[in-house]
């Protein structure tokens, strides 16, 4: 009975990574329509930033207090949604593609300056009949200027709006920016697994003969908090702006609602969210590249038992599976707990597509 | 001139007459005929391209057969019948651990003991068993659409991968050997030297699935699939079921899938579960959006991509994922018909056409 409980506990605590995950991919799915394969790696962007922020000086941190890391963190995951936004998703939705040209022109030129003035041309340029040494400052700094030129004319004659608005392409588009950011973490930080140490890390109390740790109930207690947050949010002036979008995008953009905010709100949001949920499931184990990739898979089935609208739905579908999963594991057979949460998926799609939310999307006629 | 036009409609091609009628089915041959001698030619050495120091160029190459083997299937399903079947990870598995399985000799150690089948028998077993598969995956699939179908057979892939690293306590039989991973007995074609034999192999292999492909996609089934691509609602009505042939497009996909996984595996020579998560799908997605979704070259022209790619960096693990992610993303907003499409863009672009006018205009102007 003892151990019962504390496996459920267990469950309950790694389902409620799972359901915050599953919260911030509904809170964008809701309000701009986009499939984000990458939430759990945005997330995890923000586990990394509070890990060296609040980390020992002798092991590669900076040594600063452990909730000051976790708010930078959080509001540097927030500020990485909103950009992925501004420059990725905006130019498909049918919005301007300026800041996206703007941004590769300059990272391009800024990037090709260096190059230019160390290495002269790419290999693939070397048949062209220059010096193989570097330009001098001067001229690499005008090629820059040409190559970002160039670069900016390009993106904003090809960079067009998707026509009808799919979701495979914005599913391609976030897959390949989890990539991107898994790589860029691991350039940055290195591939070995982080101890990132939270004030509550080992300890535990008793209840009964329980011995229940006390990031369980941090974890579970700051999920249940942030999903009534959002839920309150939701009936806010702009929450309420972010629902009538998803409802109805024209008619909302014709009564005046400024799409392009309402979307960058709902990514720092979501974002946010993520990055809650990565530091509150790294705080009980280590902080590594590889954790977010089981994490997303987990929030998209609680996203699917949530119907991708209803934020209590996926919040009680995220449970269901970790104390599934602990059940499974502690009661039938560990080789069985990967298996579980997959079988819901498919049993769930089969039965109810729409999962625990009452109405079904109906997207498609 | 109403003809012409008629003929270059870029959805339903009407046939010309004559050898032109076999254009595409032609054109197939001779670029086969090209690879297929491309070993015993001496020209240029451009194999030399996927060499980085040893002899890697036509063991590569061999690589990129395999790798477009499998997108041509992926291609069929995701480009011509519109369906996102994700399983196509899980199915690569079960053909490589299927050949490795069955082919290999009986009573040997954990990670080589298999039924003793001679190859060439093992070989289209797994693969009809894993269009099978691909069927059964299908039938629940195909009742769901777009973005929820994609995660459902995602979950459902995962899951072959999930019971192929479980082992024996799912069926003592199965001898996969658990996750450690399965060493593949290689299948060497008398009389040619190793590398050569898997780049014969390789290349037997995408023969025959293009020369499916192109059969069938020149004739109804093709079409049909468009028009349930288009136009799933309305299929109905016309007297088509769109289930039916999203059903097909499954298995004739989950067959090249498990094709490519043997043909990988025998280039490899060891499998492991590890291999075939989610990192395997970006691959073969990578092979599909940047070659160029929908178009008959696609899968080769992006699987020549990635090789190469992944030959110069393998130093470098992050850094291929890094280029890889980017060039996702640039596809998506960019390039959203594929490198193969390139040409045709370049030909229809702005700049060529004001070209050409001048052109017109100053011979006009001459005359």
């Amino acid at each position: 009975m003892d151990q019962l409980l504390q496996q459920i506990v267990a469950g309950l605590e790694s389902g409620s990574s799972y359901s915050l995950i599953g919260v911030a991919v509904v809170v964008i799915m809701k309000s701009t329509d986009v499939p984000n394969f990458a939430m759990a790696q945005m997330g995890l962007v923000a586990a990394y930033m509070a890990w060296f922020l609040s980390g020992d000086p002798a092991l590669g941190g900076v040594g600063w207090p452990f909730w000051l890391a976790v708010l930078i963190g959080l509001i540097f995951a927030a500020v990485l949604g909103a950009v992925t936004q501004y420059l990725l998703v905006r130019p498909l939705t049918g919005l301007s593609n300026q800041p996206l040209a703007v941004f590769c022109a300059l990272g391009l030129g800024w990037i090709s300056i260096d190059f230019l003035n160390d290495e002269g041309l790419p290999t693939f340029l070397d048949w062209f009949p220059v010096t193989d040494e570097g330009f001098p400052l001067a001229v690499a700094i005008i090629l820059a200027v040409i190559t970002a030129m160039l670069t900016y004319k390009m993106l904003r004659s090809w960079v067009k709006p998707l026509i009808e608005l799919d979701h495979f392409p914005l599913l391609l588009l976030t897959i390949g920016l989890t990539f991107v950011l898994g790589a860029l973490l691991e350039i940055w930080w290195g591939s070995t697994p982080k101890r990132f140490d939270s004030p509550w890390s080992g300890k535990t109390f008793d209840v009964g003969n329980t011995r229940i740790g006390w990031d369980e109930v941090i974890t579970i207690s700051v999920g249940l908090l942030i999903v009534s947050g959002l839920a309150l949010f939701f009936w806010s002036k702009w929450g309420v702006r972010m629902r009538a979008i998803a409802e109805d995008g024209p008619t909302a953009r014709m009564l005046g609602i400024n799409a392009g905010v309402v979307s960058l709100i709902a990514w720092a949001i979501g974002t946010f969210v993520a990055g809650a949920a990565m530091i509150l499931n790294t705080t009980s184990t280590v902080v590594e590249v590889g954790s977010a990739d089981s994490l997303i898979l987990k929030g998209f089935i609680a996203a699917v038992l949530g119907g991708f609208t209803s934020l209590g739905g996926t919040f009680a579908g995220g449970l269901l599976i970790g104390v599934g999963e602990a059940l499974a594991g502690g009661q039938i057979s560990t080789s069985l707990q990967p298996t579980i949460a997959l079988l819901v998926v498919v049993l769930v799609l089969l039965v109810a597509p729409g999962g625990f939310s009452r109405i079904a999307r109906t997207r498609e006629v | 001139m109403t003809e012409a036009a008629a003929s270059s409609h870029p959805l339903y091609p009407v046939q010309g007459a004559g050898l032109a009628r076999y254009r595409s089915q032609l054109t197939t041959l001779g670029v086969f005929l090209f690879l297929g001698l491309l070993p015993w030619l001496p020209i240029l050495g451009w194999t030399d391209i996927f060499d980085s120091g040893n002899n890697f160029g036509r063991g590569n190459l061999a690589f990129v057969f395999a790798w477009a083997t499998a997108g041509v299937g992926f291609n069929l399903l995701v480009g011509y019948s519109g369906t996102l079947g994700l399983a196509v990870a899980g199915l690569f598995a079960i053909g490589a651990y299927g050949t490795a399985i069955l082919s290999a000799p009986s009573g040997l150690r954990e990670a080589l003991v298999g039924y003793d089948w001679p190859f060439f028998v093992a070989l289209p077993v797994v693969c009809v068993a894993a269009a099978i598969i691909g069927v059964v995956i299908g039938f629940p699939a195909a009742r769901l659409k777009g973005f929820f179908l994609a995660i459902a057979t995602l979950a459902l892939g995962d899951l072959l991968v999930k019971i192929i690293s479980l082992d024996d306590k799912v069926w003592s039989g199965l001898k996969t050997n658990g996750g450690t991973g399965k060493q593949v007995p290689q299948f060497a074609i008398p009389g040619l030297d190793r590398v050569l034999s898997y780049y014969v192999l390789s290349l037997g292999a995408l023969f025959v699935v293009m020369v499916a492909y192109t059969v069938l996609t020149n004739r109804r089934l093709g079409r049909t699939l468009k028009a349930v691509r288009d136009i799933d609602i309305a299929t109905g009505p016309i007297g088509i079921s769109s289930t039916y042939y999203k059903l097909v497009a499954f298995g004739l996909s989950a067959f090249s899938a498990a094709l490519g996984g043997a043909m990988w595996a025998q280039n490899t020579s060891f499998a492991q579960p590890n291999t075939f998560k989610t990192g395997m799908l970006v691959f073969l997605l990578v092979v599909l959006i940047a070659g160029g979704v929908s178009h008959k070259w696609g899968p080769l022209i992006g699987a020549l991509f990635f090789v190469f790619m992944r030959q110069h960096l393998q130093d470098t693990r992050k850094l291929l994922f890094l280029i890889l992610g980017i060039t996702l993303i640039l596809c998506v907003l960019i390039l959203p018909s594929g490198i193969a499409a390139l040409p045709e863009r370049f030909r229809d672009s702005r700049w060529v056409k004001d070209l050409q006018r001048r052109l017109q205009l100053l011979t006009d102007f001459s005359s």
